[in-house]
């Protein structure tokens, strides 16, 4: 069993071992014999390596969530400096309460599962992971991948798209984050910092958009209608109301 | 280091990203709904199917779809633990492609 205190603390910077063992490896090749910071520690899991085997999934483990600088993974030709990615959704609905109340929207950041209840909603199914909300911000926006198969919160927000799928969206979304946004026609500026979370079977990620401008006015459920799927993957921004109107 | 062609972050996968969603066959979400039932009944661990997949051979990982690989891992599973033979199953699809042809 896992120590009931993690080895590590959040800021801590930690180095990945390279893993040459041969079955179900859960540590991304791209970040293996990298440095990272551990920047959230998400609680125990039964170790899915051990399960993947038929083990019963102990020691249990600590989860970290580790981010690591793009530039130190990829080098300097295919991101900016300010660049990170992380290791470690009914959605629509989640966001426009987020926007409008902003007491639940912190409280959803901070454990997003525990706000969920109090919508009468949870994550929770035949396959259970913890979810995890993030934020967009005027400085910081997130995307959310699973580059190892296809981790998603199917749940909250059903059974992921096709291209999530995709071996081009698994493999370039680490690495050129910057360039697949801009295949989606969201065109992030230089100066906006892009964080890639790369899921895994126990954590999934929920991106909370920007709210629109111009939507002071909308309730929450005509707010909800702005929130399409894939800007709570990260990949769009949501509707603005002029352009809601104009849908079939 | 060991890494089978699932590990596919910064990989060599440069084509466009196809956004379009395919309409999903019957098969496909009889698939995922069955993975899920034999998950939640305690026939095996979800990690057993992702594991079973990685095992697919490269080519065949790359050239199969999403639920074609699904298939392969459940499967295969369900043979590792001795819930279905592979006698039993090739006996099945048999069956099945003679009343339906």
């Amino acid at each position: 069993v896992a120590s009931e205190v993690p080895a590590y603390r959040v800021g801590d910077r930690v180095d990945v071992l390279p893993r040459s063992s041969p079955g179900h490896v859960r540590t991304p090749r791209y970040v293996q014999t990298h440095q990272g910071r551990v920047t959230a520690i998400h609680g125990r899991f039964p170790d899915p390596e051990s399960l993947a085997h038929r083990g019963d999934g102990t020691p249990v483990r600590w989860l970290y969530e580790v981010t690591f600088h793009a530039t130190a993974l990829w080098g300097p030709t295919r991101g900016t400096a300010g660049d990170a990615r992380q290791t470690p959704a009914t959605g629509a609905s989640i966001v426009a309460r987020a926007w409008v109340d902003e007491p639940f929207k912190q409280r959803l950041l901070a454990d997003a599962d525990a706000a969920l209840t109090e919508l009468g909603v949870s994550s929770a199914g035949p396959v259970g992971f913890k979810l995890v909300a993030v934020e967009n911000t005027p400085d910081v926006r997130h995307l959310v991948v699973c580059t190892l198969c296809s981790c998603y919160p199917r749940t909250i927000l059903g059974r992921p798209p096709d291209w999530y799928k995709s071996a081009a969206y698994r493999s370039r979304a680490v690495v050129e984050p910057r360039a697949v946004l801009d295949e989606f026609g969201t065109h992030v500026g230089a100066d906006v910092e892009v964080v890639v979370h790369d899921s895994t079977a126990d954590v999934r990620y929920l991106v909370v958009p920007e709210r629109p401008a111009g939507t002071d006015d909308l309730d929450e459920e005509a707010l909800a209608d702005l929130v399409g799927r894939d800007c709570l993957i990260g990949v769009a921004d949501p509707r603005t109301p002029d352009a809601a109107s104009l849908r079939p | 280091m060991l890494s089978g062609v699932h590990d596919m972050g910064g990989e060599a996968h440069d084509g466009p990203i196809n956004v379009p969603d395919h309409a999903m066959a019957d098969w496909e979400v009889l698939t995922d709904a069955v993975n899920l039932a034999l998950v939640a009944s305690g026939a095996y661990a979800v990690d057993e199917m992702r594991r079973a997949q990685e095992e697919i051979p490269p080519d065949r990982y790359l050239a199969m779809t999403y639920y074609e690989r699904w298939i392969g891992g459940i499967e295969q599973v369900l043979v590792e633990r001795g819930i279905l033979t592979t006698d039993e199953i090739d006996a099945r699809t048999a069956e099945l492609a003679e009343r339906w042809g």
